[in-house]
């Protein structure tokens, strides 16, 4: 029992060495703005093949999606959907941001047309709901979703 | 002349005696080898009064009374004992200590997943693969 002790403090004190840890989702949904003097409705958006999504401050990760994945061309509407983002952030800030290209083949500078930006306050909650808007901010390669 | 005796008589009794011979060889052989051999008739052995009396042999009874010491020799030349791998306590013991050892080993693992936040949980569906971070 005197040696038990000792291992068993032994393993307490490893495991809380090893830290308490918990998973914090924010889910972004994203749309393209498509009023007045922005992406001219679905025959611009659909034009659009690559998001990405890169995050700062308290956490890092960038997310690359498209040609042809994770929703991207869109089809109809200019609403996009969710992404998820898994931290154990639960203090800070959470800077979001979105660049959205019209290239077909690769993020292309270039060919960079909207934006969207969106800072979080991290915290405890376990699933923080955000809404993210991408606003067109160049022409892009394929200018007025016209080839 | 008598008349011979039937075949059949004669041998029976051959057998017959053949039997008790080797009947009473059987029977004498072991008291044989337990004689003493070369031991002095016992007659003389048990010839009455003319026995010596022992003097060196001592009047005080106690001193002839078992020792301390004497209990400790008795201990060593008990037979010696089983050796420890060969008794069922110490094969139980070891099992426990391995499934217990594997158990905690386990558990750690597990617990130390679970304090580092677990499984991240899967992407829904309707993100279309659009979720990334920590865990994945």
């Amino acid at each position: 029992m005197r040696r038990l002790l000792p291992m068993l403090a032994l393993a307490a004190a490893s495991v809380g060495a090893a830290g308490c840890n918990e998973f914090h989702y924010y889910d972004i949904d994203v749309t393209f703005n498509t009023a007045a003097g922005q992406f001219a409705g679905i025959n611009e958006v659909s034009t659009i093949q690559v998001l990405v999504m890169s995050v700062t401050g308290a956490d890092n990760a960038v997310l690359q999606i498209g040609p042809n994945s994770g929703g991207l061309p869109l089809q109809t509407g200019a609403h996009l959907g969710i992404f998820e983002f898994a931290t154990f952030a639960d203090s800070g800030q959470l800077n979001f941001k979105i660049d959205a290209y019209d290239d077909d083949t690769s993020a292309n500078p270039g060919c960079k047309t909207g934006e969207g930006t969106k800072t979080i306050n991290a915290s405890s909650t376990v699933t923080v709901m955000e809404m993210m808007t991408i606003n067109k901010t160049a022409p892009g390669c394929v200018p007025d979703g016209t080839l | 002349m008598s008349p011979p005796v039937p075949f059949q008589k004669w041998t029976l009794r051959a057998g017959i005696a053949v039997a008790l011979t080797v009947a009473l060889a059987v029977v004498s052989l072991p008291r044989v080898a337990h004689a003493d051999l070369g031991d002095e008739p016992s007659s003389k052995s048990s010839g009455g009064g003319g026995q010596v009396e022992d003097a060196d042999k001592p009047k005080d009874g106690s001193l002839l009374e078992k020792k301390p010491a004497d209990a400790a020799v008795e201990q060593k030349a008990a037979p010696p004992q089983v050796a420890f791998y060969e008794k069922w306590q110490f094969w139980a013991i070891a099992g426990a200590v391995v499934v217990g050892a594997i158990a905690l080993i386990w558990g750690g693992q597990a617990l130390a997943h679970q304090l580092n936040g677990g499984d991240v949980r899967p992407c829904n569906m309707d993100f279309k693969d659009r979720c990334f971070g920590e865990g994945r």
